[in-house]
């Protein structure tokens, strides 16, 4: 660690993001937003007003047939498939 | 970790989430991985979601609920007086305050 | 150890203990189904299960009308062995409901 030639720690990014919006990129076909509450070690991650979005079409939805994003109000998220973590963006800006 | 006190008043790690949701209703939904080949509508995506009381749950996300209802794709397909989730199949688990009949 | 303490569910685990010398549901990765009587089990979740019968569901879309046809496949099993990672879920006997 004392070596690293970087100004900033992976985790330490990820630590600047509590309490702001942070975008998800899973592996596959998956993507969420909403705002970073906490993580761990494994970078399972705790969000709050969560966006989840499947690029697939038919992707199932547990509300209205037809959409392709859900909203969740708390979840925790493994972080076994995270691929790709984006403060504050997001993947539709409307 | 430096950052964890500067916003200890709104921080809630995994540790405490899952703390804060025993007993509670909860939707875990799966990893719906290639590698699944299951039962598949039209084009091809596939969900799995699990709505139940979570009775407990430990470090490798293994899920104990009761009360579970199974829906396949948005429909249920299932109930389950009691049931266990291996914790490796999950994507993540999610406070519900709404009902899935509700909608969001 | 009292008896209390052995009924008690306090981890994910001990949902599967309790259902010993019972038969259980397991579902699996590829559509499959499982029910019988288990006799053991480890941290994996690796079961030994007794008078298994495996349902398996294939959808194969017809070639022509692009309709799915659902197929379930059943068969009996005295003994088998079922590997842990494969496991998505497992239902004891209907306790609650």
């Amino acid at each position: 660690m004392a070596n690293n030639p970087s100004q900033l720690l992976p985790s330490e990014l990820i630590d600047r993001c509590i309490g702001s919006k942070i975008w998800v990129i899973m592996k596959g076909d998956k993507e969420l937003v909403g705002t970073l509450k906490g993580f761990d070690v494994y970078v399972n991650m705790v969000l709050e007003d969560v966006t989840e979005y499947s690029s697939l079409v038919d992707e199932c939805e547990i509300t209205a047939e037809g959409r392709r994003i859900t909203k969740l109000d708390q979840i925790l998220l493994n972080g076994n498939n995270i691929a790709i973590l984006v403060p504050g963006g997001s993947p539709d800006p409307e | 970790m430096s950052g964890v006190e500067k916003g200890s008043t709104t921080t809630k790690t995994p540790a405490d989430f899952l703390k804060s949701i025993r007993g509670r209703p909860v939707v875990v939904k799966l990893n719906s991985g290639v590698d699944y080949r299951v039962l598949k509508k039209q084009c091809g995506a596939f969900c799995l979601i699990f709505a139940g009381i979570l009775a407990c749950l430990d470090g490798y996300m293994n899920i104990a609920m009761e009360q579970t209802e199974e829906y396949v794709n948005g429909q249920l397909k299932n109930k389950y007086g009691d049931a266990f989730i291996r914790g490796n199949n999950v994507l993540y688990i999610s406070t519900s305050k709404r009902t899935l009949a509700e909608g969001a | 150890m009292a008896t209390e303490e052995e009924s008690a569910v306090k981890e994910p685990l001990d949902l599967i203990r309790l259902s010993l010398d019972e038969r259980i549901y397991v579902k699996l990765r590829s559509d499959r189904e499982l029910r019988g009587k288990l006799h053991a089990y480890d941290q994996h979740l690796n079961m030994i299960l007794g008078d298994v019968e495996e349902v398996v569901t294939t959808v194969e879309i017809d070639d022509e009308t692009y309709e799915e046809i659902v197929r379930t496949t059943k068969r009996t099993v005295p003994f088998l062995f079922v590997r842990g990672d494969g496991v998505i879920l497992v239902s004891p006997p209907l306790r609650t409901a």
